[in-house]
């Protein structure tokens, strides 16, 4: 028997917001703060000790072997000053990221943990692959990767009913699970995640990461350089965290890589480089293990 | 080459799981060999990458190789420009052309012998490609599980049974004691191959 897909509408969407865990104050009013390049170390210091589990959480992050620092880092406010603002933003986003991923996505047959460890993986090999490609920003290109595949949140509870529907689309058309989503449900993960991104204020980079991580070309808006590229980084680190075979989910490798996108953009993806990339992030396991240890 | 056939379970790996009292998990890029009957070997999301099993019936030792390439060739060409080297050593463990002769090694130090040794190959699955005008660079699943059939007809191993191919991950469970295997893709049914 076919199963008739609940489709999803903006309205019904409203209301899957509300059912969200709800995202502590301290960390929304951060990641504004953090948008500002005139923010001070002491002012963001002063915010980040209103809450004491997130200032314990940043210290231990902070005094990881993840940034290998000469010496123990003993307030926030030297914190920001030796690891500099881009590297504590995505480590506000990493706890963000935990808060709201480490959780059991049933639709998509993931246990509590995988989300997280897909969310995490994909983060520090989307900053390894900037660094790899000399991309200036490697701390941003790990931001906007940590929360790609937040509307799962969302849609999971949708997925799992119409799964083999969905699977025999995604098949079929070689669109890609997320396309076969929007096709059944009437929206895609990634889709929801931009709602998500915007309820919530995210940098723009972000939202646009979030929105296109599985098809790049799909973005016909004129955006910058900068833009085109953290994209295609956070696409090419989504793929490999599958190949890799990290946090899967049921929807596995229903997924397409986007080479037009990669290949228009600099990437010169190849049998090779993607062979090369693989190793460099498969070495990258003890750095995902630290960060993860000093995150929880 | 003898194919078996597998059929299902009446068990659910996590079943199968819950009644297994000790149990390696195996990281990919690692290999892992064994002549204790108690050894349980497991492995989790096995997509593009490959698990090589070796089993001696008669000897009862065995093994498990998860390479993530086919071959460690291309090591030598390198082109791409990537700033910094692989370390060559480092990653041995991750293609099949050197990792399933080191494993077939150990298991000979253990004693197995190639006339009652049985491989079983799990993975190489694939991710869709839009475009791709350059050729496809994503087969590198199909490449590991060619690279492993080669080289194991070389080391003069048979192959016993295949899960390969598709686009959804796999878990396996080795069990040393009988040699016997589960295999699940993810979200469907759990077989048992051997």
């Amino acid at each position: 028997m076919v199963s008739i897909a609940k489709k999803l509408t903006l309205e019904s969407i409203t209301q899957e917001l509300t059912k969200l865990p709800s995202v502590p104050d301290v960390i929304l009013k951060l990641s504004q703060m953090l948008e500002n390049p005139d923010v001070t170390a002491e002012e963001l210091g002063q915010v980040i000790q209103l809450d004491p589990q997130l200032t314990a959480q940043m210290l231990r992050a902070s005094n990881s072997a993840y940034y290998a620092l000469p010496r123990e880092i003993s307030s926030m406010k030297e914190a920001v000053a030796i690891l500099g603002q881009k590297a504590l933003k995505a480590q506000v986003y990493a706890i963000l990221s935990h808060k709201m991923l480490n959780r059991q996505i049933a639709g998509y047959g993931l246990a509590k943990g995988d989300l997280w460890n897909s969310a995490l993986t994909g983060a520090v090999y989307a900053k390894k692959i900037a660094t790899l490609y000399d991309f200036k920003e490697c701390d941003t290109a790990f931001t906007v990767a940590v929360l790609r595949d937040i509307g799962k949140l969302i849609l999971h509870e949708y997925v799992g009913d119409v799964f083999k529907e969905l699977e025999a689309q995604a098949l079929e058309s070689k669109q890609g699970f997320d396309e076969a989503e929007r096709q059944l449900l009437g929206f895609s993960h990634s889709e929801l995640g931009e709602v998500i991104g915007k309820k919530w204020n995210f940098p723009e980079r972000m939202i646009y990461s979030i929105r296109y991580h599985h098809k790049p070309s799909d973005l016909k808006e004129k955006v910058s350089d900068d833009v085109y590229q953290l994209l295609g980084i956070v696409h090419l680190a989504d793929a490999l965290c599958m190949m890799l075979g990290h946090g899967m989910g049921n929807d596995g490798l229903l997924y397409a890589i986007d080479l037009d996108y990669l290949n228009a953009h600099g990437f010169n993806v190849n049998a090779q480089t993607l062979q090369e990339l693989m190793l460099h992030l498969h070495a990258c396991q003890a750095e995902v293990k630290t960060l993860n240890e000093s995150i929880k | 080459m003898i194919q078996t056939q597998s059929h299902a379970s009446n068990l659910d790996l996590t079943d199968v799981l819950k009644q297994i009292s000790s149990i390696e998990e195996i990281a990919i890029g690692d290999f892992k060999a064994s002549s204790l009957s108690k050894t349980n070997y497991y492995v989790k999301n096995i997509t593009t990458g490959l698990c090589v099993i070796m089993y001696d019936t008669h000897a009862r030792v065995g093994g498990i190789a998860y390479i993530i390439l086919p071959d460690s060739e291309f090591q030598q060409t390198q082109t791409t420009g990537f700033k910094k080297p692989l370390d060559d050593n480092a990653f041995k463990a991750c293609y099949a052309d050197i990792a399933l002769p080191k494993l077939w090694e150990h298991l000979q130090g253990l004693g197995a012998n190639a006339e009652n040794t049985q491989c079983v190959l799990i993975g190489g699955s694939q991710l869709f490609t839009f475009g791709g005008g350059r050729g496809n660079p994503l087969n590198i699943g199909a490449r590991n599980a060619i690279t492993a059939r080669t080289t194991l007809a070389r080391m003069g191993l048979s192959i016993k049974h295949t899960e390969v191919g598709g686009n959804r991950p796999r878990h396996a469970v080795f069990m040393l004691a009988d040699g016997r295997i589960y295999v699940q893709m993810k979200g469907g049914e759990t077989l048992r191959i051997v």
